[in-house]
């Protein structure tokens, strides 16, 4: 139950950051994409089960906002979710070379699926300038967004759930 | 441990890899209904109602504040400075207003008697707040404080600074979105403002990173169409309004097939600071 309570407070959160804050403080026109790491890092440190949930929610409130095939971030969003769940047990919380590794690949399956089925598929064949322009910068901006984020997502799954497999596992 | 002593059953969880199975069917099954059968899903649109519009709206209510403070604070000597030039140029441009007033009046009264009047500044509005940008970085879509409880509807036209922005494509009770002309998906029938010449405006990620938007299927034979010309929405659009300005040409072509000309628009609007829009709260499909 708290758990879920949680998760539902962050995923609010941080769409709400995603679609309100960012675009407004305007750094760069790209927008960094916050809720792939919640989602990355919900599998990861969870298990595929609670990935799976999160990375629902997450795509279900980005379908309602963004496009118009409702279902596809859904979908995309839990699969990516699930994904990283099958690698929960290599979950340690010292290392950061993992879910590092995982929020950026996480992030590029995401941006790469974006463009092959809503993109290619309306017959926009220049990915060269999508990947320079859109792609990379969205990747760079997310990474350097998780290193703040990280810590923060790792505190409540250290204290608030009392890991077990903090220092052994 | 004795086998007679049992743990208290745990409850009972359906296996992950079924979830993942009926979750992906949901999507899918929602994705038909969406994608083929184009039916919008109204209960679920009230789910962000609850959850997710309020803090969108408290967020870009105190984030407009405060930008907005310290932009006074840079600006008051600036203004001073304007305050003085403005002055004069008041002084000028009443007495070439009360020229144009005459003007105005004489053509108010040829327009009536060509039965033009309806322009779009006529046309009932209502002013909205934007409360969250696009989620990401494919697709220009933005959400507005104003939903079903105040009349809006999928379809209504969208404008801002005197410019097309958008028109609805989805409503919630207090919430709705807006699909805007530079998103990619995004296509508007136009015509040269002059000319009346017919052409298609397509929004395009590539070219908005130049600040543009492209155009199509302009007649080779519009010859008479230049480089600065206005364009404006096409009477014959089935969403959009006529007569609402769109933007400037600022490149053409001629396509390779020498039957039509290309080219891009510069918007009218600029994309980049929208906080406040307007919304026609009549649709093209109740104008007779």
């Amino acid at each position: 139950m708290k758990r879920f309570i949680i998760d539902l407070l962050l995923i609010i959160v941080f769409f709400v950051l995603q679609t309100t804050l960012f675009p407004m403080l305007k750094f760069t026109r790209i927008i960094p994409n916050i809720l792939i790491i919640l989602v990355s890092c919900s599998g990861f440190m969870q298990g595929e089960r609670e990935g799976m949930f999160v990375g629902f929610a997450c795509g279900f409130l980005l379908d309602i906002c963004s496009f118009d095939v409702f279902g596809f971030y859904s979908i995309l969003f839990m699969l990516i979710g699930f994904l990283n769940g099958l690698l929960h047990n290599f979950f340690y919380l010292k290392d950061l070379k993992i879910p590092a590794i995982m929020i950026l690949s996480s992030d590029i399956v995401c941006c790469l699926a974006t463009y092959f089925f809503l993109f290619l598929m309306r017959s926009r064949f220049d990915f060269p300038f999508y990947l320079v322009n859109i792609i990379l910068p969205e990747v760079v901006f997310t990474l350097l967004l998780a290193v703040i984020v990280y810590p923060f997502l790792w505190l409540i799954e250290a204290y608030v759930f009392k890991k077990k497999n903090a220092e052994s596992s | 441990m004795s086998p007679l002593v049992r743990k208290p059953e745990e409850k009972y969880k359906l296996p992950t890899k079924y979830w993942l199975l009926i979750l992906s069917a949901i999507s899918v099954i929602l994705m038909l209904i969406t994608f083929v059968f184009d039916i919008p899903l109204k209960p679920l649109n009230e789910v962000v109602s609850v959850t997710v519009v309020p803090l969108q709206k408290g967020i870009s209510i105190v984030g407009e504040n405060l930008y907005s403070k310290k932009e006074l604070f840079n600006q008051v000597n600036e203004l001073v400075d304007k305050n003085n030039k403005l002055m004069e140029q008041v002084n000028e441009l009443t007495i070439e207003n009360n020229k144009l007033l005459q003007d105005t009046i004489e053509l108010n009264s040829l327009l009536k008697l060509y039965e033009l009047d309806q322009t779009y500044s006529d046309y009932p509005k209502t002013g909205a707040r934007v409360i969250s940008g696009s989620t990401g970085n494919w697709f220009s879509t933005f959400i507005i404080d104003k939903g079903s409880n105040d009349g809006m509807k999928v379809g209504m036209n969208v404008l801002a600074g005197g410019g097309l922005v958008g028109r609805i494509t989805e409503v919630g009770a207090n919430w709705s979105r807006v699909l805007s002309i530079i998103d990619d998906t995004s296509n508007v029938s136009c015509m040269v403002l002059t000319t009346n010449d017919h052409l298609m405006v397509s929004g395009s990620l590539a070219n908005m990173e130049n600040g543009y938007i492209t155009f199509d299927q302009l007649s080779e034979n519009a010859k008479d169409v230049e480089v600065g010309d206005k364009i404006v929405t096409s009477n014959i659009s089935d969403v959009y309004l006529p007569g609402i300005p769109v933007g400037n040409i600022s490149y053409m072509e001629k396509d390779s097939n020498h039957l039509s000309v290309s080219g891009y628009i510069t918007p009218s609007v600029n994309f980049d600071h929208i906080s406040e829009v307007l919304i026609i709260t009549k649709l093209k499909t109740e104008l007779e």
